[in-house]
């Protein structure tokens, strides 16, 4: 080599005007993300280190609102309420979208109609076919219990029992979520190369063993897309509730997100509501790791 | 699949019955709700709590329809979602559209970080953000009748502002855009360059004409998202003329009774345009539910 | 206009410190076409895009003309690109792409018109100027991208290996027609390929670039008839040149080169110019052949001698390859049928008026060309008589 030299400049862009444009075409959406995500959110943070009810100014009171919030009652039902919630939807939601995806992806006639079928219930709003389901299921007139009276079973609470509200706000969850999750199965399912499917029928592979040795397998990551965004989400319920059942009967049905919409906008504990939103985030972020993290582990398995 | 069984016919038939018998049911309980939207929205009020439950109604009530407007204040809900669902998907779709192009085809400094920043508040759930978010619009200097402060009025509350602000920065419209940037030729901006095109004319000729399939996912996603929000709107607006069509159904229900009837009708008449745009844009929509799937 | 380009002292270096163009310097003169072969990496794209303005300069400088344009807006040089995969924008009528950078420099619309049929009809577009660029088959393409290229009458036309997208038969077809089209411009033309049939057959010079540095620069006769490096051997020329490693040693005024299963003596005349060029009496040195200077059977002491491994019949030639003591030989012979089974063994001898040339330990060319005369004598001439 006739001589070696230093690099003497650090970016590797084109030209200063392409610096430039490229900082202008993307600072109204940083200052957008700032402004709308960033600053909230280190605010959430402080919010919830303060007492605040809108009234005086922020009171800056430690971990104060922490403290309160793993000592009562209220908020760690709130917190158990959206786990259950949560794992009682995602759970059978995924298993159900799959089983249906893999018959929808058997290419038979119709199957478009099928998936747009299952996907309806994402278009509409949650208050839209909240109402729709609170009164199917409502005790006095709804189809659902005469549908049941048919078989000879009494008319049952549903929404307004203590006991029956959360399953039956499940079961609702379930019959919404399976539409996303159907579709993202199914473009999964669609995306394995026919060649593959054709290997293991040269190989000999009942349809079973083709199933579980080849096409799960090779859908772990949509799985655990499916699984994570499902959770997320879900973790978040709120909608659903502020329209079936407000939260009740009593406290059975206030999810993590109204319970801290509750202290917020009628109790006017700005704080604690803070407090709450950031545990739940916090909550949300770890399971969300951990859920990916174990995706991670389940694939190398698998290489 | 099915090209690859070699089942004998009689059970490659019973199998493909099986299935189809499985689908129907479960698409009758999917549907179910939506037919009682349907039916409730054309009966009269008797017939809402008629024992057993009716199917089809004897007059067909289409005056539900138009009571819906006159009962309560519907038409201004309506106008009120349009107006946000509109102005926030225009402003995305600009936004993501050179967001993701700048992030896929440009350099220059701080690209990687920017880009970080704005995927980790993928992360950050609107639950996180509403209440402090209340208290900016409730404080914003020099608005509804604040001082320079921020202190003595309402802010930016009970404004369209306050219900479109929160969904302009949404980083998986940022994110999506900037995937299928990626996809787009990375010469082509090289090309335009050489043929003397301006920097914002080659995003702007170029490259979000070629963006226009994604961004019609990102907008029909938006619009969709926007128009069936109802946390955002209850928490920023308090005022009748503010409603919008999922705060406003309350407005068919007090304390005691419920106007059925005339909800389903609101409900039905809400949910119409989205299923329109639904099944006119389907094969965009399922592709950019897709995308997130596979890419994801 | 046309104009020359120059390089002088160019380098490349990556932020990580790697250096894809290692001071390289070249000057090509006003409507010369000249092309930049080589292998992946060896810097010819980067070199190109830097002449371009795609690519920073790291250090030394880019002339066009008298004119230092390092600092230069690449529409601002006078040198436009053909892309490798066109580039075209595919929302736009093959008539949008071509006035692009017309209507980019605030062109008239009457002028454009005029001009962009003017360049259609050049490169015989004129039925496909509505259609977009998936509506083109492979060649159309080529054409359009080259039309917007030419359209704004560039001083140098830069072109990134635009004919590897095409199929086979219509590279060949292209090949002469870019050639025509570059001559009727009258522009300066870079031209990068790693094809060295597309560097033989079109290019006015060569240049042969490996590892970010210049191997060498000439006409396709000097690079074919005299490689100045092993590298060079190797990339131009198809069948690729024989080598063979092995030692030179001098025993007063003979020279005999000679490997596992090869030797060649030299003497006479020939010996004594070819002994007073090389730097030692006993050296390691690879001895590189054409396959069309060997032959199968003739006079005198044969090279070496093995089976034939297999015959490759290409038409008006066969490529026998045969097993020198484990070093496998091409040999180019003109026949149109197989005249050697497969497994029987053969001497393989000089051509008369065949070039052996001789590279040292450091890959350098040395000693000149050596000859072998038409009755078997292995003779020497200077390098300079070939040119």
């Amino acid at each position: 080599m006739a001589k070696s030299k230093r690099a003497w400049f650090q970016g590797d862009w084109v030209t200063p005007a392409e610096a430039r444009w490229g900082l202008i075409l993307v600072l109204p959406v940083m200052a957008l993300f700032l402004a709308l995500k960033i600053a909230p959110l280190m605010y959430g943070g402080y919010l919830s280190l303060t007492q605040y009810s809108l009234l005086q100014p922020p009171r800056f009171i430690g971990l104060a609102n922490y403290e309160r919030l793993f000592n009562d009652a209220r908020a760690l039902q709130a917190f158990r309420v959206t786990l259950y919630y949560t794992v009682g939807t995602v759970v059978p939601a995924t298993i159900l979208s799959l089983a249906v995806a893999v018959m929808l992806d058997t290419r038979l006639r119709g199957m478009g109609v099928f998936r747009t079928v299952f996907y309806m219930p994402q278009v509409a709003s949650w208050v839209a076919i909240g109402v729709a389901w609170l009164y199917v299921m409502n005790p006095a007139f709804g189809p659902f219990n005469y549908l049941l009276s048919l078989f000879g079973i009494e008319r049952q609470g549903f929404l307004a029992s203590g006991s029956q509200a959360l399953p039956t706000l499940i079961g609702i969850g379930v019959w919404r979520q399976m539409g996303y999750s159907v579709v993202i199965f199914l473009a999964g399912l669609q995306g394995i190369p026919q060649s593959l499917r054709e290997a293991a029928v040269m190989d000999g592979a009942s349809w079973w063993r083709s199933f579980t040795q080849v096409t799960l397998p090779i859908l772990m990551p949509t799985t655990m897309f499916v699984i994570v965004t499902a959770v997320i989400f879900n973790l978040q319920v709120f909608d659903q509730v502020v329209v079936l059942t407000g939260g009740g009967p009593g406290r059975a049905t206030t999810t993590a997100v109204l319970f801290s919409y509750n202290q917020a906008f009628q109790s006017f504990a700005m704080g604690y509501a803070a407090a709450v939103a950031v545990v739940l985030f916090v909550a949300i972020m770890i399971l969300s790791l951990l859920l990916l993290g174990l995706s991670g582990q389940l694939s190398r398995k698998n290489r | 699949m099915s090209n690859l069984d070699y089942a004998p016919p009689a059970i490659r038939q019973t199998r493909r019955a099986l299935i189809y018998m499985a689908l129907i049911a479960l698409s009758g309980i999917i549907l179910a709700p939506f037919l009682m939207i349907v039916v409730l929205a054309l009966s009269s009020p008797a017939e809402v709590f008629a024992w057993p439950p009716v199917l089809i109604p004897d007059n067909i009530q289409w005056q539900n329809f138009s009571d819906v407007f006159r009962v309560t204040n519907f038409g201004r809900a309506m106008f009120n979602t349009f107006v946000i669902a509109t102005v926030s998907t225009i402003g995305i779709v600009l936004i993501d559209g050179l967001a993701g192009y700048a992030f896929a085809k440009m350099r220059f400094p701080g690209r990687t970080t920017m880009f970080l920043l704005i995927l980790a508040t993928l992360m950050v759930p609107v639950h996180v953000t509403i209440i402090p978010l209340f208290i900016m619009f409730r404080n914003f200097p020099l608005a509804g009748g604040n001082d320079i402060f921020g202190n003595g009025g309402f802010g930016i509350l009970n404004s369209y502002p306050s219900m479109v602000l929160p969904f302009l920065a949404t980083a998986y419209g940022t994110y999506l855009m900037t995937s299928f940037m990626r996809m787009l030729p990375d010469n082509l901006v090289e090309a335009a360059r050489m043929d003397g095109a301006h920097e914002f004319a080659i995003f702007w000729k170029i490259y979000l004409p070629l963006a226009a399939p994604a961004l019609t996912v990102i907008a029909m996603f938006n619009f969709t998202a926007v128009w069936n929000e109802f946390l955002v709107p209850l928490v920023m607006t308090s005022t009748a003329d503010m409603k919008v069509i999922q705060t406003a159904l309350a407005d068919f229900s007090d304390q005691e009774t419920v106007l059925w009837n005339l909800l389903m009708a609101a409900v039905l008449i809400s949910i119409l345009p989205l299923v329109l745009m639904f099944i006119v844009g389907q094969k965009h929509l399922v592709r950019g539910v897709a995308v997130g799937g596979t890419k994801g | 206009m046309t104009l020359a380009v120059e390089a002088r002292d160019l380098w490349k270096t990556y932020a990580g410190g790697m250096h894809a163009v290692k001071g390289i310097n070249f000057r090509i003169e006003p409507g010369e076409l000249v092309v930049l072969v080589g292998g992946s990496g060896c810097g010819k794209t980067t070199t190109l895009r830097m002449v371009a303005g795609l690519e920073r300069i790291s250090d030394g400088q880019v002339l066009v003309g008298d004119r230092v344009v390092n600092d230069v807006h690449p529409s601002k040089r006078g040198v436009s690109l053909v892309f490798q995969n066109f580039a075209l924008y595919p929302h736009k009528s093959a008539f949008k792409n071509i006035a692009f950078p017309l209507e980019s420099a605030g062109v008239s619309r009457d002028e454009i018109r005029r001009r962009v049929n003017e360049v259609a009809e050049m490169l015989e577009l004129g039925a496909h100027l509505d259609k977009t660029p998936d509506g083109l088959s492979g060649g159309q393409q080529q054409r359009v991208s080259l039309g917007r290229a030419i359209v704004r009458d560039p001083d140098v036309l830069l072109l990134d290996e635009p004919l590897s997208n095409l199929d086979a038969r219509l590279r060949v077809v292209m090949r002469s027609e870019l050639k025509r089209i570059q001559r009727r411009v009258g522009s300066t033309a870079i031209y990068v390929t790693h094809d060295q049939v597309e560097a033989m057959t079109m290019g006015d010079r060569i240049v042969v670039m490996d590892a970010g540095q210049i191997a060498q620069m000439g006409t396709p006769a000097q690079v074919y008839l005299t490689p100045a490096t092993l590298y060079v051997a190797q990339t131009i020329g198809s069948p690729a040149m024989n080598l063979f490693t092995g030692r030179a040693s001098v025993a007063a005024d003979k020279l005999s080169l000679s490997g596992q299963g090869w030797a060649i003596n030299i003497s006479g005349d020939g010996a004594r110019a070819l002994i007073a060029r090389l730097p030692g009496a006993d050296m390691s040195i690879t001895a590189g052949i054409r396959p069309e200077d060997l032959d199968l059977g003739g006079v005198g002491a044969a090279l070496g001698m093995g089976p034939c491994v297999t015959a490759e019949p290409l038409g008006s030639e066969t490529l026998y390859n045969i097993d020198v003591s484990g070093v496998t030989c091409r040999v180019l012979r003109r026949e149109t049928s197989v005249s050697m089974p497969e497994g029987q063994t053969a001497p393989v001898h000089l051509r008369s008026g065949a070039r052996l040339h001789l590279f040292g330990a450091d890959g350098l060319r040395i000693g000149g060309t050596v000859l072998r005369d038409s009755i078997g004598h292995v003779g020497w001439a200077p390098d300079e008589s070939f040119v």
